[in-house]
């Protein structure tokens, strides 16, 4: 049973993750240039694996395959997601949240090809409607689109600011880094002095 | 074991045929289903088998440069993922005994732009055309039970395996669930019929489909069949709830 839920799963996704791409042509074509690797994406968070193999029609998702992977990726779903909807996920990609084992460069072929993705939406509506129809329902979508895009981006940005310069609930960033290193900097004294006090004894016995 | 008696007749659907045309009548059905294959069996199936095929290559351990033999791949579901697996380092070969099939499966396959890699057979299953210990894995997938003499089949596939091979058999088989069991006969002797009449302008042929799943050897008789034939680490999996079964066995 779960072998077939699990089946059902890659499946769905497989075949969104194609249409997806088969609407857009540079990423498409991003893939192409892939074809014939392979990513391992291993989730601790649902604890989860599959692997995602390139080739010249799009990508196929497997849950198990016999030959390792060009490149791993491990980390937890959601840093997973931040990820790929990310414009500027080099934080993520390459420093906390994500572990990276393998291919360098097809890690950055990657992260361009997450970056740079998009929905073309009037290429999908086009082959349902026509494409005098398609033009103008593809406008009202990117202008929602956008709306809601900055609408959200504003909520964070005024929620952070909130949380972190108004009620002081939170600590902005540079407070955090300044009290991190303030930590590490007590913890190495700490060990610095540990290992005094133990060559101290060591002398004295 | 062999499904042939000494009169030389042997089943189709639940009829007694003569053996020699059990052959034709098979091809018969298949040239009047060809056109219609995938859209009957995403139906008739509500699109499991695209899971049950997607299980089988999930545990077919192929990799690149792999030689595969796709026997009876009819539409090409399983040679289409194959030949991304194996690259071009490697080869999947589609055979099938039906021309028409065959014709579906390889135009299909060259829309979807598989290509390269891929190479398609006209044979029978009972003989196959290739030398002694050619192929690192190969799947039969929902064909069998429309092979005339299965053992020969087996004996033939055990043949074109290369030693530690591997060969994967997909298909119908029993359950033992007794509400499941009748739901699938109402299905199976009522629905399915209609369906191939509406459809497919054809309630004979997938009348045979339906008879020809209740004849196919079970499980545990498959199991046998295949060791008769000389694999080993014979074993089986079963998929919703036994209605389908995947065989494996490894060639000594």
């Amino acid at each position: 049973m779960q072998a077939m839920l699990e089946a059902a799963l890659l499946s769905s996704a497989e075949s969104s993750l194609n249409l997806l791409l088969k609407h857009n042509t540079p990423a498409l074509r991003q893939v192409k240039s892939l074809a014939g690797k392979s990513i391992h994406i291993t989730l601790t968070a649902p604890h989860y694996s599959f692997f995602v193999l390139m080739h010249e029609q799009g990508i196929d998702l497997l849950h198990h395959s016999e030959t390792p992977a060009d490149l791993t990726l491990t980390g937890s779903a959601a840093d997973l997601l931040i990820m790929a909807q990310s414009e500027q996920s080099q934080g993520k990609l390459f420093g906390q949240g994500i572990d990276l084992e393998g291919d360098l460069n097809l890690a950055q072929a990657l992260k361009v090809l997450l970056r740079d993705f998009s929905i073309d939406w009037e290429a999908g509506l086009a082959e349902l409607l026509g494409d005098t129809l398609a033009h103008p329902v593809a406008e009202v979508f990117a202008a929602q689109s956008r709306y809601l895009k900055q609408s959200a981006s504003s909520f964070a940005l005024n929620t952070k600011e909130f949380f972190q310069e108004e009620s002081r609930i939170l600590p902005p960033p540079a407070e955090v880094e300044g009290f991190t290193c303030e930590v590490e900097s007590l913890r190495d004294d700490v060990a610095r002095l540990e290992a005094r006090i133990q060559r101290l004894l060591a002398r004295a016995t | 074991m062999s499904e042939s008696n000494k009169d030389n007749t042997t089943h189709f659907g639940f009829s007694e045929v003569p053996v020699d045309e059990k052959v034709k009548r098979v091809a018969d059905v298949f040239h009047s289903v060809a056109g219609k294959y995938d859209l009957m069996n995403d139906l008739m199936s509500g699109g499991v088998h695209r899971l049950w095929k997607r299980i089988t290559i999930e545990r077919s351990g192929a990799r690149p440069g792999h030689k595969i033999l796709d026997i009876a791949g009819g539409t090409g579901d399983l040679t289409k993922k194959f030949s991304r697996i194996v690259g071009r380092d490697g080869k999947v070969i589609l055979a099938d005994i039906n021309d028409s099939m065959l014709k579906v499966g390889r135009d299909k396959l060259i829309d979807s732009g598989t290509a390269g890699n891929v190479e398609y057979i006209q044979a029978n299953a009972e003989c196959l055309p290739f030398a002694d210990n050619t192929f690192d894995i190969i799947t039969i997938a929902f064909g069998l039970r429309n092979v005339t003499d299965k053992d020969a089949a087996l004996k033939s596939m055990h043949r074109v395996l290369k030693p530690g091979g591997k060969l994967m058999v997909l298909e119908f088989s029993k359950t033992n669930n007794p509400v499941l069991s009748k739901l699938y006969d109402v299905y199976s002797f009522n629905i399915l019929p209609q369906m191939g009449k509406l459809i497919a302008n054809d309630a004979e042929s997938y009348r045979y489909l339906a008879e020809s799943i209740r004849m196919h050897p079970d499980q545990e008789t498959l199991k046998e069949m295949m060791e008769m034939a000389g694999l080993v680490n014979c074993h089986y999996e079963n998929m919703t709830g036994g209605v389908v079964a995947l065989h494996t066995g490894i060639k000594p």
